[in-house]
């Protein structure tokens, strides 16, 4: 037996090697397969909460609330309520950086405000016990843990620590516990030194507890099967029984230490690419069982030759096996060696996910590997046994095709060439729309620009006022070699950073949006427009201390001013006493896509800047490395003041690379994905087809010696096909052209969808289905002796 | 004495799906060497006949004892031992694997023969090709020769096992009569070493060349 295996293992190899849709088939299949796996890993990194020292994890999920496009952590009457209706408790979290002195050693540490839940979500401490932490009572001793590798670094691993305290804002706070080595942080990718009860936060005067902040988390801990009917029930419940919601629901999932509203982004882009891939998983799936089973009726011959050559049922039995395990393996083996290229093209698929996520954990892969393995033995053997089992063969002395096997096969062929028309269509349509966004002007440049934004230190209050020499910052800035020019702004390119305010035009029109009127309002140095390369149109420059000037951009210029002449253009404001003054507009600068170039321009007005507030950013241009303009930043701002010591640098270059990732992930998607449809439908129109006119064989040769010339023979099979595509594309048409309403909403491609867009593919498909006939009889001609004798 | 290679003992035959008998209350006895051709019209039964004397199709009544066994009793693992040692097929169509060499073709049977080594192959293979003078065809795949020079290749596969009856069905149909003239030769040159060949041919010209001639009329066997 070794010998007939090692003999059919080489047999099966040659006769693959040579068989380029073997090959294809295998890898159009490998393709979706591999990109499942890798959305798989991506979801099950998002939801592994090792990070957190968290055993329980059944017991715990994420809670938040969710109104007009918001999501916050859920306000604490919403808690209460919960708290007295269902069996459940609810936790928060809060992290921030804060000093704390351990003897008369100050260290800056991240403090993980915590509350609770530590027993039942099986979080054990590696010394000392969390109980006092459970329930923490105001005006008793305040108590904390410390994270197994702040105790090593901190207290080199002293047992005797438990009942020390460390002093945070002011107040002694005693280390009962150590966490777990399996404790980094409650959120991902942090490192927490030191948990403290959440109640505490006003004990130490950090703020108000019951303040829900951007990064507050909420949780609630209960019993998976509470957890699942709050899941269903909860919202309803808040606004049928507890009338406490109009338009907000609360949303339970399982994103732990994770940002809620990046967890749903994600997690809803990871299930659309999902579903996208599974039904390019179907299409492929087509495709290769079409093939396989063409193949399977060439093996017919074989195993009928190799009966003759000795083979028992058994041999072939064995040969049938191997031959199924073998082409797995293979699949799987496309599989392994395609992955990480096709990691590769996720992260272009989901610029949301940061690299950590993009992760190969062998065991997992090896895992669905296997199922991947059963399941295609499965769906290929069952292939198999059909075949060989109930199916007779008649090639080359066989009957003909019947009509309905004609139609059958016709019909998901010309099912599949719509699809991927449209598909192309939709990826073509995309990539004329991604390719005009891509080639729209910024209005600035982007290279040899950074942007430095400052950490300021700030009071309790939240703000900080430095100084009033925002001159004297850039002055000292510019001086330096490495930075060619540096200008200050408040609201820079891609950034999350705006500030708007109340204007209106001499007519008291409200500019922006609503009847109150709000518009982007930039406080800039009158060098930023040179800085950053945005044009003057209009009018002279601001300066330095004309604070009554102010320019305005082309979108608000066109909207709102251009009735007037620009020394009549103003723009009016009200005071805090409801005082009207009036700001002159002397000038007027190109519009400028500062979030994006699929964002249509607002209003901006630009102001010079009075003074530094701890809001602003540096635009800066140099041709230096970052690091080097680091160093030269951090010399010059020293000058000014220390405390501007703390910064972060971003390269305009980069964030305009991070800006264009979701348009790039949209077209690498629908190329991608209409390329691997288009393919599929390809191989399987060759497959079905050459299946078809083999089984027609006889009838081909019976037509040809009663006269029947190649094109006759030809029109007379496509002809059936055309029938059905014709009704076939214009329902697809119907169908398509509300798909595409529907992804205007997204402005990823263009609207209009002309009957033209649908038939031109399917029509170019058509002629390539047209010469699969020529080419399939032709050859079929070549032997119809053969076959009718 | 010459051994009796072949009995057939009031053998019929029926298709599963026919209403009538293919081969009906054949009696035929074939001696070890014997060169014999069997003649008679399309549909007459000469293929069913030379299918059933190769173990492809199992008689509906009677029985057919090679080698002096009896074949109704045989197990599916002795008739496929039978057909790997003592008995080579040649066929108009050639059915040569296309995806594989020449040598890997002839050497198909030596996969289940376990009497020969995966090492032996190459010997073995060598000689069979050199009884049809195709040893230089070797490398090469069955679409890249003549009709001529595939249905030699069948020959090679056929003879590799040493098997002591070569069936053949319409060994010419498909070729000219200058290739059909080589492998009548090669056929002839293999009854001189004393195989045993069954032949099916509509060629007279061809038949005479056997020592023995059968005619098929209506599934029923007439001697010459």
């Amino acid at each position: 037996m070794t010998k007939l295996t090692i003999d059919l293992i080489l047999g099966w190899f040659q006769q693959t090697a040579r068989d380029l849709r073997f090959w294809l088939t295998s890898v159009l299949l490998a393709l979706p397969i591999c990109v499942l796996a890798q959305m798989f890993f991506i979801q099950k990194a998002y939801l592994d909460p090792t990070f957190t020292g968290i055993k329980n994890t059944n017991l715990i999920r994420n809670a938040v609330s969710h109104q007009d496009g918001k999501y916050q952590a859920i306000e604490h009457y919403m808690a209460e309520e919960i708290i007295e209706h269902w069996p459940a408790n609810v936790a928060y979290e809060r992290t921030k950086w804060l000093e704390a002195q351990i003897d008369s050693m100050k260290v800056l540490s991240e403090v993980s405000f915590f509350s609770g839940g530590y027993e039942s979500l099986g979080i054990k401490p590696l010394l000392g016990s969390l109980e006092s932490m459970e329930f923490p009572s105001i005006g008793t001793q305040m108590t904390l843990a410390i994270s197994n590798d702040f105790w090593e670094r901190q207290f080199n691993r002293s047992k005797g620590i438990i009942g020390q305290t460390i002093i945070i804002s002011g107040k002694a706070i005693k280390i009962v516990a150590v966490m777990p080595a399996s404790f980094q942080s409650f959120k991902r990718n942090r490192k927490t030194d030191l948990v403290i009860p959440f109640e505490y936060i006003s004990e130490l005067n950090l703020g108000d507890n019951q303040e829900i902040l951007p990064d507050t988390q909420s949780y609630i801990i209960a019993e998976s099967v509470v957890l699942d009917i709050m899941e269903k029930t909860a919202s309803h419940y808040f606004k049928e029984q507890a009338l406490l919601f109009d338009e907000s629901e609360i949303i339970l999932n399982d994103a732990i230490g994770v940002d809620s509203l990046e967890f749903i982004t994600v997690s809803k882009r990871i299930y659309l690419l999902t579903m996208l891939f599974l039904c390019l998983l179907f299409f492929c799936l087509i495709a290769f069982v079409t093939y396989f089973v063409g193949l399977l009726t060439r093996k017919q011959k074989e195993y009928f030759v190799r009966r003759l050559c000795g083979a028992n049922t058994q041999h072939l039995f064995w040969q049938e096996l191997l031959d199924v395990l073998l082409t797995v393996l293979f699949i799987l083996c496309c599989c392994t060696l395609l992955f990480p290229f096709v990691s590769e093209l996720v992260k272009v698929f989901l610029p949301q996910v940061e690299a950590d996520y993009f992760i190969f954990p062998w065991k997992i892969f090896a895992q669905i590997m296997f199922v991947s393995f059963i399941l295609l033995s499965i769906i290929i053997g069952a292939f198999s046994f059909i075949q060989y089992n109930f199916v007779t063969s008649h090639v080359g002395r066989g009957q003909s095709a019947s009509l309905a096997q004609k139609l059958q096969s016709y019909f998901l062929s010309v099912l599949l060439v719509c699809v991927s028309s449209f598909a192309l269509f939709m990826a073509f349509s995309i990539l004329q729309h991604q390719y005009t966004l891509n080639d729209k002007n910024l209005g600035f440049q982007l290279e040899q620009r950074f942007i430095t934004n400052f950490e300021f230190p700030r009071g309790q209050t939240g703000t900080f006022y430095a100084n009033n020499l925002p001159q004297l910052l850039l002055q000292n800035v510019a001086s330096s070699p490495t930075i060619i020019s540096a200008a200050l702004t408040n609201v820079p390119p891609f950034l999350d950073k705006t500030s708007y305010t109340q204007f209106y035009t001499p007519s008291l029109e409200p500019i922006g949006s609503g009847q109150s009127g709000n518009v982007l309002f930039d406080y800039v140095s009158p060098n930023y427009f040179e800085v950053l390369g945005q044009k003057l149109i209009k009018g002279k420059k601001l300066e330095w201390g004309n604070y009554w000037q102010v320019l305005v951009n082309r979108t608000l210029w066109d909207r709102y001013l251009s009735q007037y002449s620009l020394s009549e253009a103003k723009l009016i404001k009200y005071d805090t006493s409801g005082e009207k003054f009036a700001l002159d507009v002397v000038g007027v600068v190109e519009d400028a896509y500062l979030h994006g170039r699929d964002r249509v321009p607002q209003p901006i007005v630009y102001r010079v800047a009075v003074t530094i507030t701890g809001y602003e950013s540096l635009i800066v241009k140099s041709s230096q490395t970052p690091l080097e303009i680091e160093k030269a930043l951090n010399n010059s701002i020293s000058e000014i003041d220390v405390n501007f010591g703390e910064f972060k640098l971003e390269s305009l270059e980069l964030l305009g690379v991070r800006e264009n990732a979701p348009r790039k992930a949209i077209l690498a998607v629908s190329v991608y994905g209409s390329v691997l449809m288009f393919l599929s439908t390809l191989i399987y129109t060759f497959s079905s087809i050459t299946q078809l006119v083999n089984k027609s064989a006889r009838e081909i040769a019976m037509r040809t010696i009663l006269g029947a010339r190649l094109l006759s023979l030809v029109l007379n099979e496509f002809k059936l096909f055309l029938l059905i595509l014709l009704p076939m594309s214009l329902f697809t048409y119907l169908l398509a052209r509300n798909f595409v309403g529907a992804l205007l909403d997204f402005e990823v491609a263009n609207a209009s969808l002309d009957m033209a867009y649908i038939f031109i593919p399917c029509l170019l498909l058509s002629i390539f289905v047209f010469f699969i006939f020529v080419w399939l009889i032709n050859r079929k001609l070549q032997t119809a002796w053969t076959n009718l004798t | 004495m010459p051994q009796t290679l072949i009995r057939l003992e009031s053998l019929s035959y029926q298709y599963p799906k026919a209403q009538t008998q293919s081969l009906t209350n054949i009696n035929l006895s074939i001696e070890a060497g014997e060169y014999l051709a069997i003649l008679g019209t399309s549909g007459s039964g000469k293929s069913t006949l030379l299918s059933t004397l190769g173990l492809i199709n199992k008689p509906s009544t009677g029985e057919y004892f090679l080698l002096d066994t009896a074949t109704s009793s045989l197990t599916d693992k002795s008739v496929a031992l039978l057909k790997n040692r003592e008995i080579g097929f040649i066929f108009q169509n050639f059915n040569l694997l296309s995806h594989m060499s020449v040598f890997d073709n002839v050497a198909l049977p030596l996969s289940y023969n376990t009497e020969v080594s995966r090492k032996d192959y190459k010997k073995h293979v060598e000689h069979a090709l050199s009884l049809v003078n195709m040893q230089e065809f070797s490398p090469r795949r069955p679409d890249q020769l003549s009709g001529g020079q595939q249905q030699r290749v069948a020959i090679a596969r056929a003879l590799i096992n040493s098997p002591s009856l070569i069936l053949a069905d319409e060994p010419t149909g498909n070729l000219d009569s200058k290739t059909s003239d080589q492998v009548f030769s090669v056929l002839d040159d293999l009854h001189t070493t004393g195989k045993t060949i069954c032949l099916i041919t509509h060629d007279v010209e061809y038949a005479q060349r056997a020592k023995r001639r059968l005619h098929m009329v209506d599934g029923s066997l007439r001697e010459e």
